[in-house]
Protein backbone atom coordinates (compact mmCIF):
# COMPACT_ATOMS: atom_id res chain seq x y z
CA UNK A 1 0.00 0.00 0.00
CA UNK A 2 1.43 3.35 -1.10
CA UNK A 3 0.51 6.64 0.58
CA UNK A 4 0.07 8.27 -2.85
CA UNK A 5 -2.76 5.81 -3.63
CA UNK A 6 -4.90 7.66 -1.08
CA UNK A 7 -4.85 10.98 -2.97
CA UNK A 8 -8.07 10.24 -4.93
CA UNK A 9 -9.78 9.19 -1.67
CA UNK A 10 -8.76 12.47 -0.03
CA UNK A 11 -10.18 14.36 -3.02
CA UNK A 12 -13.42 12.38 -2.60
CA UNK A 13 -13.52 13.30 1.11
CA UNK A 14 -12.94 16.99 0.30
CA UNK A 15 -15.60 16.95 -2.39
CA UNK A 16 -18.15 15.39 -0.08
CA UNK A 17 -17.42 17.94 2.65
CA UNK A 18 -17.69 20.79 0.13
CA UNK A 19 -21.39 20.01 -0.05
CA UNK A 20 -21.79 20.51 3.73
CA UNK A 21 -22.87 24.15 3.72
CA UNK A 22 -21.58 26.77 6.15
CA UNK A 23 -24.53 29.17 6.20
CA UNK A 24 -24.16 32.92 5.81
CA UNK A 25 -26.08 33.40 9.10
CA UNK A 26 -23.61 31.16 10.96
CA UNK A 27 -20.62 33.09 9.60
CA UNK A 28 -22.15 36.50 10.33
CA UNK A 29 -23.20 35.35 13.83
CA UNK A 30 -19.61 34.33 14.64
CA UNK A 31 -17.91 37.49 13.36
CA UNK A 32 -20.55 39.88 14.73
CA UNK A 33 -20.35 38.31 18.21
CA UNK A 34 -16.60 38.69 18.10
CA UNK A 35 -16.89 42.38 17.12
CA UNK A 36 -19.34 43.02 19.99
CA UNK A 37 -17.09 41.27 22.52
CA UNK A 38 -14.08 43.29 21.31
CA UNK A 39 -16.02 46.56 21.67
CA UNK A 40 -17.09 45.63 25.21
CA UNK A 41 -13.46 45.08 26.17
CA UNK A 42 -12.36 48.60 25.12
CA UNK A 43 -14.04 50.56 28.01
CA UNK A 44 -12.87 47.87 30.47
CA UNK A 45 -9.27 48.32 29.33
CA UNK A 46 -9.50 52.13 29.47
CA UNK A 47 -10.94 51.98 33.01
CA UNK A 48 -8.26 49.53 34.20
CA UNK A 49 -5.42 51.58 32.71
CA UNK A 50 -6.88 54.81 34.19
CA UNK A 51 -7.08 53.17 37.63
CA UNK A 52 -3.44 52.00 37.42
CA UNK A 53 -2.36 55.48 36.24
CA UNK A 54 -4.21 57.19 39.16
CA UNK A 55 -2.65 54.75 41.64
CA UNK A 56 0.84 55.42 40.32
CA UNK A 57 0.35 59.22 40.31
CA UNK A 58 -1.04 59.18 43.88
CA UNK A 59 1.24 56.71 45.63
CA UNK A 60 4.41 56.38 43.60
CA UNK A 61 5.40 60.00 42.90
CA UNK A 62 8.56 59.82 45.01
CA UNK A 63 9.62 56.31 43.90
CA UNK B 1 -13.50 45.61 8.86
CA UNK B 2 -16.61 46.74 6.97
CA UNK B 3 -19.64 45.20 5.29
CA UNK B 4 -17.87 44.58 1.99
CA UNK B 5 -15.09 42.72 3.84
CA UNK B 6 -17.72 40.52 5.46
CA UNK B 7 -19.29 39.69 2.10
CA UNK B 8 -15.89 38.86 0.59
CA UNK B 9 -15.08 36.74 3.64
CA UNK B 10 -18.37 34.81 3.31
CA UNK B 11 -17.70 34.24 -0.40
CA UNK B 12 -14.18 33.02 0.36
CA UNK B 13 -15.44 30.62 3.08
CA UNK B 14 -18.13 29.22 0.80
CA UNK B 15 -15.54 28.57 -1.89
CA UNK B 16 -13.25 26.72 0.53
CA UNK B 17 -15.77 25.16 2.94
CA UNK B 18 -14.65 21.68 1.83
CA UNK B 19 -11.19 22.24 3.36
CA UNK B 20 -12.58 23.60 6.65
CA UNK B 21 -15.25 20.87 7.00
CA UNK B 22 -12.81 18.07 6.08
CA UNK B 23 -10.16 19.12 8.61
CA UNK B 24 -12.70 19.63 11.39
CA UNK B 25 -14.27 16.22 10.62
CA UNK B 26 -10.89 14.50 10.68
CA UNK B 27 -10.19 15.81 14.18
CA UNK B 28 -13.71 15.84 15.66
CA UNK B 29 -16.16 13.00 15.06
CA UNK B 30 -18.83 14.20 17.50
CA UNK B 31 -21.21 16.59 15.71
CA UNK B 32 -21.22 19.21 18.50
CA UNK B 33 -17.42 19.15 18.82
CA UNK B 34 -17.19 19.42 15.04
CA UNK B 35 -19.40 22.53 15.03
CA UNK B 36 -17.45 24.11 17.93
CA UNK B 37 -14.17 23.51 16.11
CA UNK B 38 -15.54 24.94 12.87
CA UNK B 39 -16.73 28.04 14.75
CA UNK B 40 -13.24 28.53 16.24
CA UNK B 41 -11.69 28.12 12.79
CA UNK B 42 -14.06 30.65 11.17
CA UNK B 43 -13.34 33.19 13.93
CA UNK B 44 -9.58 32.67 13.62
CA UNK B 45 -9.77 33.04 9.82
CA UNK B 46 -11.69 36.31 10.29
CA UNK B 47 -9.16 37.63 12.83
CA UNK B 48 -6.23 36.57 10.63
CA UNK B 49 -7.68 37.95 7.40
CA UNK B 50 -5.61 41.20 7.53
CA UNK B 51 -2.43 39.07 7.63
CA UNK B 52 -3.31 37.21 4.40
CA UNK B 53 -0.79 38.04 1.69
CA UNK B 54 -2.10 37.75 -1.84
CA UNK B 55 1.20 36.26 -3.11
CA UNK B 56 0.26 32.94 -1.47
CA UNK B 57 -2.74 30.87 -2.53
CA UNK B 58 -5.92 31.41 -0.53
CA UNK B 59 -6.32 27.63 -0.05
CA UNK B 60 -2.77 27.37 1.38
CA UNK B 61 -3.53 30.14 3.88
CA UNK B 62 -6.81 28.42 4.85
CA UNK B 63 -5.01 25.10 5.43
CA UNK B 64 -2.43 26.89 7.58
CA UNK B 65 -4.90 28.81 9.77
CA UNK B 66 -7.33 25.88 10.07
CA UNK B 67 -4.73 23.27 11.02
CA UNK B 68 -2.92 25.54 13.48
CA UNK B 69 -6.22 26.57 15.11
CA UNK B 70 -7.30 22.93 15.51
CA UNK B 71 -3.89 21.81 16.82
CA UNK B 72 -3.86 24.67 19.36
CA UNK B 73 -7.43 23.81 20.42
CA UNK B 74 -6.55 20.13 20.90
CA UNK B 75 -3.44 21.01 22.82
CA UNK B 76 -5.60 23.12 25.18
CA UNK B 77 -8.24 20.42 25.55
CA UNK B 78 -5.73 17.55 25.82
CA UNK B 79 -8.28 15.51 23.88
CA UNK B 80 -7.03 12.48 21.96
CA UNK B 81 -9.98 11.01 20.06
CA UNK B 82 -8.35 7.77 18.82
CA UNK B 83 -10.30 5.10 16.99
CA UNK B 84 -9.63 1.44 17.56
CA UNK B 85 -11.44 -0.17 14.67
CA UNK B 86 -12.26 0.49 11.07
CA UNK B 87 -15.97 0.95 11.85
CA UNK B 88 -15.13 3.43 14.66
CA UNK B 89 -13.12 5.52 12.25
CA UNK B 90 -15.92 6.71 10.04
CA UNK B 91 -19.41 6.57 11.64
CA UNK B 92 -19.55 10.41 11.70
CA UNK B 93 -19.11 10.34 7.99
CA UNK B 94 -22.49 8.71 7.47
CA UNK B 95 -24.14 11.26 9.79
CA UNK B 96 -23.32 14.02 7.33
CA UNK B 97 -25.52 12.51 4.63
CA UNK B 98 -26.32 9.30 2.85
CA UNK B 99 -22.85 9.12 1.36
CA UNK B 100 -21.14 5.74 1.79
CA UNK B 101 -17.35 5.97 1.65
CA UNK B 102 -15.66 3.40 -0.57
CA UNK B 103 -13.10 0.94 0.79
CA UNK B 104 -10.09 3.14 -0.02
CA UNK B 105 -11.61 6.10 1.80
CA UNK B 106 -12.52 3.92 4.79
CA UNK B 107 -8.91 2.74 4.93
CA UNK B 108 -7.62 6.29 4.67
CA UNK B 109 -9.88 7.47 7.51
CA UNK B 110 -8.86 4.48 9.60
CA UNK B 111 -5.19 5.23 9.03
CA UNK B 112 -5.59 8.94 9.83
CA UNK B 113 -7.55 8.26 13.01
CA UNK B 114 -4.76 6.02 14.31
CA UNK B 115 -2.24 8.85 13.92
CA UNK B 116 -0.93 11.43 16.37
CA UNK B 117 -2.56 14.85 15.92
CA UNK B 118 0.46 16.45 14.24
CA UNK B 119 0.86 13.47 11.89
CA UNK B 120 -2.77 13.86 10.81
CA UNK B 121 -1.98 17.45 9.76
CA UNK B 122 1.16 16.31 7.90
CA UNK B 123 -0.78 13.54 6.14
CA UNK B 124 -3.53 15.98 5.04
CA UNK B 125 -0.99 18.44 3.61
CA UNK B 126 0.96 15.61 1.94
CA UNK B 127 -2.22 14.30 0.29
CA UNK B 128 -2.86 17.84 -0.94
CA UNK B 129 0.48 17.70 -2.72
CA UNK B 130 2.46 20.18 -0.60
CA UNK B 131 6.25 19.73 -0.46
CA UNK B 132 8.03 18.89 2.80
CA UNK B 133 9.34 22.47 2.94
CA UNK B 134 5.82 23.90 2.50
CA UNK B 135 4.41 21.57 5.15
CA UNK B 136 7.21 22.59 7.50
CA UNK B 137 6.37 26.28 6.93
CA UNK B 138 2.67 25.70 7.52
CA UNK B 139 3.09 23.71 10.75
CA UNK B 140 6.12 25.62 12.04
CA UNK B 141 8.35 22.52 12.03
CA UNK B 142 11.60 21.76 10.21
CA UNK B 143 11.68 20.06 6.78
CA UNK B 144 13.85 17.29 8.29
CA UNK B 145 11.23 16.66 10.95
CA UNK B 146 8.54 16.42 8.26
CA UNK B 147 10.61 13.95 6.19
CA UNK B 148 11.19 11.76 9.25
CA UNK B 149 7.52 11.79 10.19
CA UNK B 150 6.39 10.98 6.63
CA UNK B 151 8.83 8.04 6.51
CA UNK B 152 7.34 6.77 9.80
CA UNK B 153 3.81 7.21 8.43
CA UNK B 154 4.75 5.14 5.37
CA UNK B 155 6.19 2.36 7.56
CA UNK B 156 3.08 2.39 9.78
CA UNK B 157 0.90 2.31 6.68
CA UNK B 158 2.59 -0.87 5.47
CA UNK B 159 2.33 -2.48 8.94
CA UNK B 160 -1.33 -1.49 9.38
CA UNK B 161 -2.51 -2.92 6.08
CA UNK B 162 -0.40 -6.04 6.46
CA UNK B 163 -2.54 -6.87 9.52
CA UNK B 164 -5.95 -6.27 7.87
Amino acid sequence: MNIENFKPSWKQFLQHNSSVDISQDEILGIIDNHSKESLQLVPERIFRNAAIFCFLITFCQNC
Amino acid sequence: MGGSDKLLFIEMLKEHQGIINSICRIYYRDEEDFKDARQDVILQLWKSLPTFRSESKMSTWIYKVTLNTILAKISKEKKMPLSESLSDAYPYYNQAGNFEPDVDLQQLLYLIHKMEEIDKAIMILHLEGYSHKEIAGTLKLTATNISTRISRIKIRLKETFKNI
